[in-house]
């Protein structure tokens, strides 16, 4: 059943069902039902993209080997000019094509921008604080889903970065902590989120999924150390996205009946994170798996179980054991995991779980 | 009862008047997860990390002691891995995918036999004589079994010993010979599966996307070289361009003719890459050739977007 029907059929059964019949703008639903909704596959927006990145890659060529690299200002007035350009295209089309170039004039304009104030020795706090500005006020302008998430993805991973440059270590816990609480704030008050930004549905999902990746970003942050940027205190992060898991998990407990004590969900968290205390990439990526299980969302949970076997993968790999003493341990916690699965599920008796 | 998606609660939200518990209750309904969802989860979760890691465990301790086998130990389990799948293929066997998956591991693993032979016997880095062997004993196997996965894999193997032919036996000039005959390789497995999906046959999408992108990738980069004159060989430039351009016209008239398309897209991009390279190859300065390829590539583009999707429009509403 495609979209319209599915809703279709939806509203006339919950008016049917409730009493009190739900305010609905006929007009508005109708027109934007009965858009022309192409099925797009996935090859052809790959090759729209590419397309695109290669015309705007030799566009910015010419422009350097024009000679134009040596005028800071000009690059600056370029790139401002572009990057007005890109979001006046977005507000004006609905094309996938014009959408693709808008997005690479967009990320051309804050390219050059970038580099014609680093030119002209503008400090870095500057730029990065000009940097953020621009993407918040674009946030507010624009509407197709590509550039709001490179926007927002854009001002959080400045932020992340202008950290690492006041060298600021113990603030990338309390940034990871920030994100993740943003995460499950959203996934537990839906419906509050839904019919907050009921004006503006379409930065809903980018702006969601821009949080997700900075997460991972963060996380990543973590096996990835740069010289002079080695975080202190690991077990921080660990503690306390164990204790958002643990959190999330009563709580959709409680409101889904998923039918299990919190002790077992207490003593499940604590099982996986105290010999993972010293890498919180593990848990945080069992907690993204975990909230895509739960709310049912498509790219999380996948991403979720990806980054879940590469986090356990670098985990087993900085272990500092021998060859031997390494597999051993994995071939013990694989028959820990089986003993699980055979106490949890195979009782023959009764269906009532611990 | 169809259940909504998150996508769809949006929807409605912007141009309805709904109350926050009201939607949290829709969500609950259609979109977040159940006891038996969530039950089912967590067996797959917890069966595969106890598999894996046992597996992998495994694994690694044979590895660590690999060097202390005797070379008795090393072929007697690189063999008794291949009779152990054949076994549990004889056990599956009624159970189509099972066995079909089974299969592709057989394959696999009589290649990780041969390349055990190969270690302890000490022949030499011969991959030609390695994988023309690998290929010719798993053909029967192949097709026999006529699963899509495992047709794919094995076509990445016949051209994976073609290149290692053409590196060992021929020399280092003859790179244009060795993408010639795998552009023609491609393009007659997919003539050839036309015809067996009018026969009847199920063929999955992916195989035919696969295919057309392989050989269409394939032939750009032979235009390519052939442009930038790169270790074209002795091959004489007629046997290079006639094929490509035949083979891109006819596609063109098949994607036509049979409303795919795949093939379309991707030969008149392929056309705008090499087009682009005669630019960038043929200009005297580098500087206008820039600006030139940005503003064809942004003007080309645009208008095979637009008959694409004028394409598909039309077929769509026939």
């Amino acid at each position: 059943m495609n979209r319209s029907d599915r809703i279709r059929l939806f509203l006339s059964q919950y008016s049917e069902e409730e009493n009190n019949a739900l305010k609905i703008d006929k007009d508005g639903l109708e027109a934007e039902l009965s858009k022309p909704n192409i099925p797009m596959g996935l090859l052809m927006k790959g090759l729209i993209y590419f397309g695109g990145f290669i015309s705007s890659m030799f566009f910015i060529l010419f422009i350097f080997l024009f000679g134009l690299g040596n005028h800071e200002w000009v690059l600056g007035g370029l790139g401002i000019s572009f990057f007005i350009l890109g979001i006046l295209i977005q507000r004006h089309t609905t094309e996938i094509f014009f959408d693709s170039f808008s997005t690479f004039t967009f990320i051309i304009g804050q390219i050059l921008l970038v580099t014609g104030l680093g030119l002209a020795d503008i400090s870095e706090h500057i730029i990065i604080l000009l940097l953020i500005v621009i993407n918040s006020i674009a946030i507010l302008l624009l509407k197709r889903y590509m550039l709001l998430f490179l926007c927002a993805l854009t001002v959080i991973s400045t932020f992340n970065f202008w950290l690492h440059l006041l060298k600021v270590q113990l603030v990338h816990h309390l940034l990871i902590v920030t994100l993740g609480a943003f995460i499950t704030f959203f996934f537990i008050n839906e419906g509050k989120v839904y019919s907050m930004l009921k004006k503006r549905t379409e930065i809903i999902n980018p702006i969601l999924d821009a949080f997700i990746a900075s997460f991972l970003i963060g996380l990543a942050n973590f096996i990835y150390d740069e010289k002079g940027f080695i975080i202190p205190y690991e077990w921080i992060t660990t503690v306390t996205i164990s204790g958002l898991m643990l959190f999330f998990l009563i709580y959709s407990n409680k409101k889904l009946d998923l039918g299990y004590k919190p002790l077992t969900f207490f003593i499940f968290v604590i099982l996986l994170a105290v010999p993972t205390l010293y890498a919180p990439y593990v848990m945080g990526c069992l907690f993204l798996l975990i909230l895509g299980v739960i709310n049912n969302y498509k790219t999380l949970k996948g991403l979720g179980a990806v980054t879940l076997v590469l986090s356990l993968a670098n985990y087993y790999y900085d272990l500092e054991l021998t060859l031997l003493e390494k597999s051993l341990e994995m071939m013990a916690s694989g028959i820990v995991f089986l003993g699980l699965y055979w106490f949890f599920f195979h009782k023959k008796n009764s269906n009532e779980k611990v | 009862m169809t259940k909504l998606t998150r996508n769809d609660i949006q929807l409605i939200n912007k141009y309805a008047d709904f109350e926050e518990n009201e939607i949290d209750t829709t969500l609950k309904e259609n979109v977040l997860i159940n006891k038996e969802e969530w039950n089912n989860t967590l067996r797959i979760i917890m069966l595969t990390l106890g598999l894996g890691f046992f597996a992998i465990g495994l694994m690694f301790f044979y590895a660590y002691n690999w060097d202390d086998l005797s070379k008795t130990g090393k072929l007697l389990s690189a063999e008794l891995v291949v009779i152990c799948s054949v076994a549990l293929f004889i056990f599956y066997r009624n159970n189509t995918i099972y066995s079909k998956i089974i299969a592709t591991a057989i394959s696999f693993l009589i290649g990780v036999m041969f390349a055990v032979f190969g270690q302890v016997y000490q022949t030499g880095a011969n991959a030609y004589d390695f994988f023309l062997g690998w290929s010719f004993s798993i053909a029967l196997i192949v097709f026999l079994t006529d699963f899509a996965v495992l047709w794919f894999l094995y076509l990445l193997l016949v051209s994976t010993t073609w290149h290692f032919y053409i590196l060992q036996a021929v020399g280092r000039n003859a790179e244009a010979l060795e993408l010639l005959v795998i552009f023609l390789l491609y393009v007659v497995v997919f003539v050839f599966t036309h015809y067996l999906q009018n026969i009847g046959k199920q063929i999955p999408v992916w195989w035919k996307h696969s295919i057309v992108m392989i050989a269409v990738s394939v032939g750009t980069i032979l235009g390519i070289e052939y442009i930038i004159e790169f270790k074209i060989g002795h091959l004489p430039s007629g046997m290079i361009i006639t094929p490509i351009s035949v083979v891109y016209a006819l596609g063109l008239y098949y994607s036509l003719q049979e409303k795919y398309i795949v093939p379309f897209a991707l030969i008149l991009f392929s056309c705008i890459i090499l087009l682009t390279t005669v630019m960038v190859n043929e200009a005297d300065d580098f500087i206008t050739a820039t600006l030139l390829v940005s503003l064809f590539v942004l003007m080309s583009m645009t208008g095979l977007i637009y008959k694409v999707v004028s394409l598909q429009k039309k077929w769509n509403n026939e």
